[in-house]
């Protein structure tokens, strides 16, 4: 069953655009991130146009979160505090990330940054979290156990305008989360994701947040962010495909529910290994546009 | 020397006459495209018929010795074409170029191909075929590449099928009617469109007749996509709204379907 989407002026099968709502949203809910990193090339190899992909992926992250971010919240999963200072970081950088885009788009080398920061991010941030996660397993498995510490003091501890975080047991400048919150803004305008896969390894390993407050708090974070980001590009571009976007959350919300029950069944460094090796597996993917030689070296677009 | 020249001009001229006199009735089966929420793409025949007159001996015109050309073309659009080159092993797409007046749909169907039927000349005249779509560069590639970035424009567009070339795909039934289907894919450009059908004789154009269509979108199609365009503020309120409402009422479905 066909369906004509009027921004992306193309047309898709109905059960297509659903199952790649659905497969992302299990992940989203499952893992704690908006799915954008896998959504937003999902969309452009079933034929939606870069520009609107970004876009709309964008809208599809805000319902997908908000839902996940509900049931987080239920169990107490939100620390209400960081998630207001992490969304002020990242409507700032939101901000700041559209104009560089801007200011490289004008250069014209805009595709390749985008490539790049894919293939930069996602393979160190999955290798990394692969690493880490398959380091306690075999911790755990040999019976070395690993005492829980204090993060040391470092000069983060020196930076101004101290901060209680009650939820998440943490007492530091409110500058740590703003600069992070902001970092993963510039990614969201940039990449056109939601940014959770730089969000939730920076406030387990960089903030140290306890887990339970930490997918919560991402999926705030992102749902306020996305928004932000949608109306711009609505603003902006005219193109977010509303049809598109709906359907894609019909999809998500449904595979959401089904990731969150699943994610809570999974140990900690269980979950972080296999989001570990999507993220990996994207990255690795996004490499090899990047290396091998293309079809065709010529590419249109239809302006 | 002068006057014989002149005695095979008006010779030639004199016999390409009675054909110009073969008059050309065509119509399509629907001068409008309309674009809905099942749109998947659409075929329209496009038919007519010869009015086959007499020569200057009375004689009936030999169909056999006719051809049908039929081309049907888009709405002006802008391009940009870019190619990539490897730079320390990785693909970057290092020059571009931006056309502008192609076509965002051109469609050709003839009895055969253009080259066997008209002269060079008429071919460049009338503009038909792929190779006579002249974009303007605004932004013009390397001159000396500049016949790759050209040639990229119909590859590109053939594979989408916005562009076709069917050299075969004009029937004539009997003597006198004629009739072929044009293509618009998912893809197709909303517009204004031309079908220009061309009867030829002798290597040159003998009758033609243009007639409009025209590609909209309709129903909540159009409204959805005119009110993205004209009140993008509100739209992306509604967008944002919208998701919020969609992602709380789902997750409280699913909260009391699970209990």
């Amino acid at each position: 069953m066909q369906i004509y989407l009027p921004i992306a002026e193309i047309s898709l099968n109905i059960f297509l655009i659903l199952g790649m709502g659905g497969l992302v949203g299990f992940l989203s809910g499952m893992f704690g991130v908006g799915g954008g990193f896998l959504m937003t090339p999902l969309l452009m190899f079933a034929g939606v146009p870069p520009a609107v992909a970004v876009a709309t992926g964008a809208n599809q992250i805000t319902a997908a979160s908000v839902s996940g971010m509900q049931a987080h919240w239920r169990r107490g999963g939100v620390d209400l505090k960081m998630g207001i200072v992490l969304t002020l970081g990242g409507l700032i950088g939101s901000y700041a990330g559209a104009l560089l885009f801007s200011l490289l788009k004008g250069i014209g080398q805009i595709d390749l940054l985008i490539a790049i920061s894919y293939v930069i991010f996602l393979t160190s941030i999955g290798l990394m979290m692969l690493i880490e996660s398959v380091r306690v397993v075999w911790q755990r498995h040999h019976g070395i156990k690993q005492l829980p510490r204090r993060r040391p003091r470092t000069w983060i501890d020196a930076l101004p305008l101290k901060m209680r975080f009650r939820k998440s047991r943490q007492y530091l400048s409110v500058f740590l989360p703003l600069i992070l919150g902001a970092f993963v803004g510039v990614l969201v305008a940039i990449m056109g994701v939601g940014g959770g896969f730089i969000l939730v390894p920076a406030m387990i390993y960089l903030l140290n947040m306890p887990a339970n407050v930490v997918v919560g708090t991402s999926l705030f974070q992102m749902t306020l962010v996305t928004a932000s980001v949608t109306f711009f590009h609505a603003l902006n571009s005219y193109t977010v495909d509303v049809v598109l976007a709906l359907l894609l959350l019909i999809g998500a919300v449904i595979g959401a529910q089904f990731g969150a029950r699943v994610g809570y069944k999974l140990k900690g460094e269980q979950l972080r290994g296999l989001l570990g090796l999507i993220v990996l597996g994207v990255g690795v993917r996004m490499a090899l546009d990047l290396f091998v030689t293309p079809r065709d070296i010529f590419s249109l677009i239809v302006m | 020397m002068r006057a014989t020249v002149g005695i095979i001009i008006w010779l030639l001229l004199w016999t390409y006459r009675p054909a110009a006199a073969a008059a050309l009735i065509a119509d399509i089966s629907s001068h409008e495209i309309q674009i809905t929420s099942s749109f998947t793409g659409t075929s329209l025949l496009l038919f007519g018929a010869i009015d086959w007159a007499k020569d200057s001996n009375g004689q009936r015109l030999d169909a056999r010795d006719h051809d049908i050309i039929v081309v049907v073309r888009g709405p002006a659009t802008t391009i940009q074409v870019r190619k990539k080159s490897s730079i320390g092993g990785i693909w970057v797409n290092r020059h571009s170029a931006v056309a502008s007046e192609v076509p965002g749909f051109y469609a050709v169907a003839s009895t055969r191909p253009i080259h066997a039927i008209l002269l060079p000349e008429e071919v460049a005249a009338y503009g038909l075929g792929l190779e006579n779509i002249e974009p303007v560069w605004s932004d013009p590639p390397p001159t000396a590449e500049s016949g790759a970035f050209r040639r990229a424009i119909d590859r590109g567009m053939s594979e989408t099928l916005l562009f076709a070339e069917r050299p075969d795909a004009v029937t004539v039934l009997g003597e006198t009617l004629f009739r072929t289907e044009i293509y618009f894919p998912a893809t197709v450009p909303v517009g204004t469109y031309s079908a220009e059908i061309y009867l030829a004789r002798n290597g040159v154009v003998v009758a033609h007749q243009t007639t409009p269509l025209s590609v909209t979108k309709i129903g909540l199609e159009r409204a959805i996509y005119d009110f993205a365009n004209t009140r993008p503020a509100t739209y992306g309120l509604i967008a944002v709204v919208l998701a919020l409402c969609a992602g709380l009422v789902a997750g409280a479905i699913s909260r009391r379907l699970s209990s």
